[in-house]
């Protein structure tokens, strides 16, 4: 066997170089859309580097479809699902996020009324409340997302028939990954970890109230109350606060279900573990986070004193996206896909919080974030 | 505190797979120290592995994974990446030319998808998925031999009716064509390349030992190059 000796490129850089425009554009360009330039966009975008506009040579990175098809995509895609694998087909949920970056809309209207999905000209399987034929179509087909004529905004409740559309959180994509058995408290802690980056053991808080925990949980674990003082209350009475905000969705049989006259067993199971605990019998809810180290989330919408309350789960989306952590958090998932920081360390937490910055200054655009970002790992 | 030299094992396949109707296939691996680029910029050769262990696992566990064997866990977090399956199936569609809705490159992709890594993670790479890349790159090289124009845009003058030995007398033209096509169009013309076009130089003229078919050799030009760290890595 020969051993081939060839010097290890790195994005095309050779070792030890500076790199020049070319090597940035060329690193850009495959950081945004996961794809090298074509000469023509390599030329233009090294071009403007030379001129000094780094910023203007990775927005025109991102008009190439690999930045919706392959990089946004990916980054949303294992949002999807519990196993958070990025292998999984096309759905709702991951295409509301490619539309809202596509059309430079403000990822705040990722809980709105909105969705996206193939035209009707493209002849695919229609929407659906119970499969996911039309994006499997969609994505089989090679339909481009930058397309407007191939890939259109709808209002959600007009594909639905749903009472109310919280985007991602009434999607079919989100309900078959969150709201499929369990008791809906998943769905939150999806959120929580995707949209603010506290996962939902970094929430712990036994110091706030726990009279909204629900029947379900033992009060005394293993017959020690001290295990849920000290432990099950803490996650337990944040959560059970504002989970009833899921209290009409439920996933049955592969149908993304949302009935508001009906609270499904599932939010009253097991109710004879602790009888006084609280019953869910409305999507009413209450966020004690906004008191105790929580409140660093930074709740917006908070009244300024008294509880902060809402109901169903429209409100918790305004709630979630009405918070100082939403722009740091966005920011950290950008720095991640685009420049494959970890985001454990101190230098790109300070990153995030500077990206974060510009974000929210800017309208929370996705594809601005994503550009700047990639001028931050570019080279110099 | 503890620094570890950065070496790294690396492979690379320099021959078609012997399901396609050239070439053969072998692994090859290279061990030697490299510069880190972080961010952009040079970076030591040594890692802090208090640093690395903060990233979710030890080194004792990558080497109880086998892990070390197939890369050096000291490339974590270096700020690049392999290419997942999405990526280099789009990455290989614009640098060959070929459309990834090609019917014979997408059913390779649909059955090699798995086997591509998912993860940018360079410390979780395997051989198997090196492999993966490697034969994904052969049938996209073998597509692009079909198109008279993208042959052309991928190997320049090459003589493809000529027999093995006169086209490639002079390898250094079609050498220089390929990879100014997939690592940088004036990549050949840089004095830091000379020796990568020494080595591609002398896997010619190893493919050609025993090869009559000049698109054999070509295209196991093609798929080494294609699926080098050049490529994967971004």
């Amino acid at each position: 066997m020969r051993r081939l000796a060839l010097t290890i490129l790195l994005a095309g850089m050779p070792l030890g170089a500076v790199a020049d425009e070319i090597d940035q554009a060329i690193r850009m360009h495959n950081r945004l859309t996961g794809t090298p330039p074509s000469p023509a966009v390599l030329e233009q975008m090294a071009g403007l580097i030379s001129q000094g506009q780094l910023k203007e040579a990775a927005l025109l990175a991102t008009e190439n479809e690999n930045f919706l098809r392959v990089t946004i995509k990916n980054m949303v895609t294992p949002w999807t699902n519990e196993e958070e694998s990025n292998l999984t087909p096309l759905n709702d949920y991951t295409a509301t996020l490619i539309g809202i970056t596509r059309d430079d809309l403000s990822i705040k209207s990722v809980f709105t009324d909105i969705t996206y999905v193939g035209a009707d000209t493209l002849g695919l399987p229609a929407y659906s409340n119970g499969n996911n034929d039309h994006y499997e179509a969609f994505e089989a087909g090679g339909f481009e997302y930058s397309d407007p004529q191939s890939f259109v905004q709808q209002p959600q409740t007009l594909l639905t028939g749903f009472e109310v559309g919280a985007g991602v959180l009434t999607s079919r994509g989100f309900s078959a990954a969150y709201y499929d058995a369990g008791t809906n408290r998943l769905p939150f802690a999806h959120v929580a970890a995707t949209y603010l980056c506290r996962p939902i053991e970094k929430l712990h808080d036994n110091t706030r109230p726990k009279s909204w925990i629900r029947q379900d949980v033992s009060r005394a674990p293993g017959g020690d109350v001290n295990q849920y003082l000290a432990k099950c209350s803490g996650c337990h009475g944040l959560m059970d606060g504002l989970t009833p905000a899921f209290a009409h969705n439920d996933f049955v049989d592969g149908e993304n279900i949302y009935d508001s006259t009906n609270i499904p067993a599932k939010m009253t199971r097991n109710a004879d573990v602790f009888p006084d605990g609280r019953r869910i019998d409305s999507d009413a809810w209450v966020n004690f986070m906004t008191e105790g180290p929580n409140a660093n989330i930074g709740w917006l919408n908070a009244p300024p004193q008294g509880l902060y309350q809402g109901q169903g789960v429209v409100e918790f989306g305004e709630m979630i996206v009405a918070t100082e952590a939403l722009a740091p958090c966005m920011a950290q998932h950008a720095l991640k896909q685009v420049c494959l920081m970890s985001g454990n360390s101190e230098e790109d937490q300070t990153l995030a919080l500077e990206l974060a910055a510009d974000f929210s200054a800017n309208g929370y655009v996705m594809r601005d974030l994503f550009a700047t970002a990639a001028t931050k790992c570019a080279g110099e | 505190m503890l620094r570890l030299k950065i070496t790294h094992t690396w492979a690379l396949l320099t021959c078609l797979m012997a399901s396609l109707t050239f070439g053969c296939g072998d692994l090859l691996r290279k061990n030697g120290s490299k510069t880190v680029r972080k961010n952009g910029q040079n970076a030591e050769e040594t890692v802090n592995a208090e640093e690395f262990e903060g990233k979710g696992q030890t080194l004792e566990e990558l080497e109880d994974d086998g892990i070390d064997e197939v890369m050096n866990p000291a490339l974590v977090d270096t700020g690049v990446g392999f290419r997942n399956f999405d990526q280099i199936n789009q990455s290989y569609s614009s640098l060959t030319g070929v459309p990834s809705d090609n019917p014979v490159v997408a059913q390779a992709f649909l059955d090699l998808r798995g086997s591509l890594p998912f993860k940018p993670t360079v410390a979780t790479i395997t051989p198997g998925q090196v492999s993966a890349y490697t034969k994904l790159a052969a049938f996209y090289c073998d597509e692009a031999a079909k198109d008279q124009g993208l042959r052309s845009a991928i190997f320049g003058n090459l003589d493809f009716n000529a027999a093995p030995a006169q086209a490639f007398q002079n390898p250094a033209p079609v050498v220089a064509s390929v990879v100014n096509r997939f690592f940088r169009p004036d990549y050949a013309g840089l004095a830091e390349a000379a020796p990568d076009l020494a080595e591609i130089e002398s896997l010619v003229q190893e493919i050609l030992v025993g090869k009559t078919d000049t698109s054999a050799v070509a295209m196991g030009l093609c798929t080494a190059v294609l699926s080098s760290a050049g490529v994967t890595l971004y």
